[in-house]
């Protein structure tokens, strides 16, 4: 047998155990130093955890400016066709990861808040702060259901 | 013994058309995505710092900004496409890539982390041996036509595509994927007001649909491993496997707003092909795929 093609399979083998580890579903298994290395450092993995849990509680984006007089203004809400300004940039699914809390505040989220505060703020010269906040929502046998309790509230005013 | 057959398994060699088709597929939907991204006005802000937009405060690699990290991540993306300098070109997009997900790992999905890996395997292969600039110009300076070219990267490919679904299968540990849940996750997932395309109304017409869809879509998560099985035996129940992939795909697309990934996904697919599959792609000699009996 040649060299090369016993090579190949030999790093082939190796790269396939490798991946089998980091994908492993027992975490204990795949939190190794090894993967735990490759992910942070290349951002790859082989785990793939895609819709795990669709349903129960979820979160739904709300963001607002208040005018002089203290009244809110509801300018945008996921998934509400009245109140969808920005909706554009805010719908897509490169930014919703920014806004959607998995097991804790998501990264982003506060830099994200500044940033679309900041937006509204500009867009709308009445506002004197803008609210960013997200309502926790159950999601049920194909239903929403609103819970009117908010977490993960931040405010802005002007700079 | 075994060890003779794994080593023979990935020397086989074999037309170049199902690479050459998820080469220019992964070149297209990354490209696509990125020019997306630039034409929403999203480049400026997900791959920015404040005030402009929300990056984090990562640093990326020889002092060029996220904008300019687009910019070469959308050159390499067209590049893989047209088979463009198709190594140095997987290469490259590899590195931008990641120079993005560090300016905004919150604008991640599991796609880019896939189309991290996907390049590296078809750097190391001949995806640009068909319908690529490179084979052009070999072809101008009078190299012969690659008939067939070292099959394990599709293998490894096929694999990857395959694990992705299973491991995606096995990960779901919410009750709405099975009968306890009453299969309601794609009617939950078709609520979301973060996800879901169009507005709720319908879920509830079709909710009996949608069960079905759940469980289709779980069963075929978690038969993925059968396909190898059914493809090394050539079995044409294969074809349902595939079909349901597509349909999946393409369900998930219609429904939610998930961005590139189902199309990402579907570049994919000719690496589920077996050569004959492909035949008259796959004929090397044009005067004699134009005389094949069709």
């Amino acid at each position: 047998m040649r060299a090369s093609p016993q090579l190949r399979a030999g790093a082939i083998a190796a790269a396939i155990a490798f991946a089998a580890l980091d994908g492993c579903p027992i975490e204990s298994v795949r939190g190794w130093r090894g993967a735990v290395w490759v992910e942070q450092h290349w951002r790859v993995s082989q785990w793939w955890a895609i819709y795990q849990q669709p349903g129960g509680t979820h979160d739904r984006l709300w963001i607002d400016g208040e005018t002089p007089d203290g009244t809110w203004h509801l300018v945008f809400r996921a998934g509400d066709p009245e109140h969808a300004e920005d909706a554009e940039l805010l719908d897509s699914a490169r930014v919703w990861g920014a806004y959607t809390p998995a097991g804790g505040t998501p990264p982003q989220y506060g830099p994200f808040c500044a940033w679309i505060s900041d937006r509204v703020l500009a867009d709308h010269r009445d506002f004197v702060r803008a609210r960013v906040r997200l309502e926790r929502i159950e999601l049920e046998r194909g239903e929403l259901q609103p819970s009117g309790q908010f977490e993960y509230v931040r405010m802005r005013g002007r700079r | 013994m075994i060890w003779k057959r794994w080593v023979a398994l990935w020397d086989h060699r074999e037309p170049p058309a199902q690479l050459a088709l998820v080469r220019i597929g992964v070149g297209a939907v990354a490209c696509a995505d990125l020019v997306y991204a630039r034409l929403a006005g999203l480049a400026g802000v997900l791959w920015a710092p404040a005030p402009a937009g929300y990056a984090t405060g990562y640093q990326p690699w020889f002092g060029l900004d996220g904008q300019a990290w687009w910019l070469i991540a959308a050159i390499a993306a067209a590049a893989i496409a047209l088979g463009a300098g198709t190594r140095v070109a997987c290469l490259v997009y590899v590195a931008a890539s990641l120079q993005l997900s560090r300016l905004a790992p919150a604008s991640e999905s599991a796609l880019d982390v896939l189309y991290r890996m996907v390049p590296l395997v078809l750097a190391c292969s001949r995806c640009n041996a068909r319908w690529s600039i490179d084979a052009a110009i070999a072809r101008a300076l009078g190299r012969p036509r690659a008939a067939e070219v070292p099959a394990w990267p599709r293998y490894l490919l096929l694999v990857q595509l395959v694990w992705i679904y299973f491991s995606a299968g096995i990960n779901k540990s919410g009750a709405e994927w099975g009968p306890f849940g009453g299969f309601t996750a794609l009617a939950d997932a078709a609520v979301d007001p973060h996800a879901a395309r169009f507005a709720a109304g319908w879920v509830q017409t079709l909710l009996p649909l949608t069960r079905v869809a759940t469980a289709l879509a779980i069963a075929f998560e978690l038969a993925a491993p059968l396909y190898l099985v059914a493809l090394y035996r050539r079995w044409r129940v294969r074809w349902v496997w595939f079909g349901l992939g597509v349909a999946f795909e393409v369900g998930l697309a219609l429904v939610l707003r998930l961005g590139d990934f189902p199309f990402g996904m579907l570049a994919l697919y000719p690496a589920l092909l077996v050569p004959a599959d492909l035949q008259r792609l796959n004929t090397a000699e044009p005067a004699k795929r134009a005389s094949s009996p069709s």
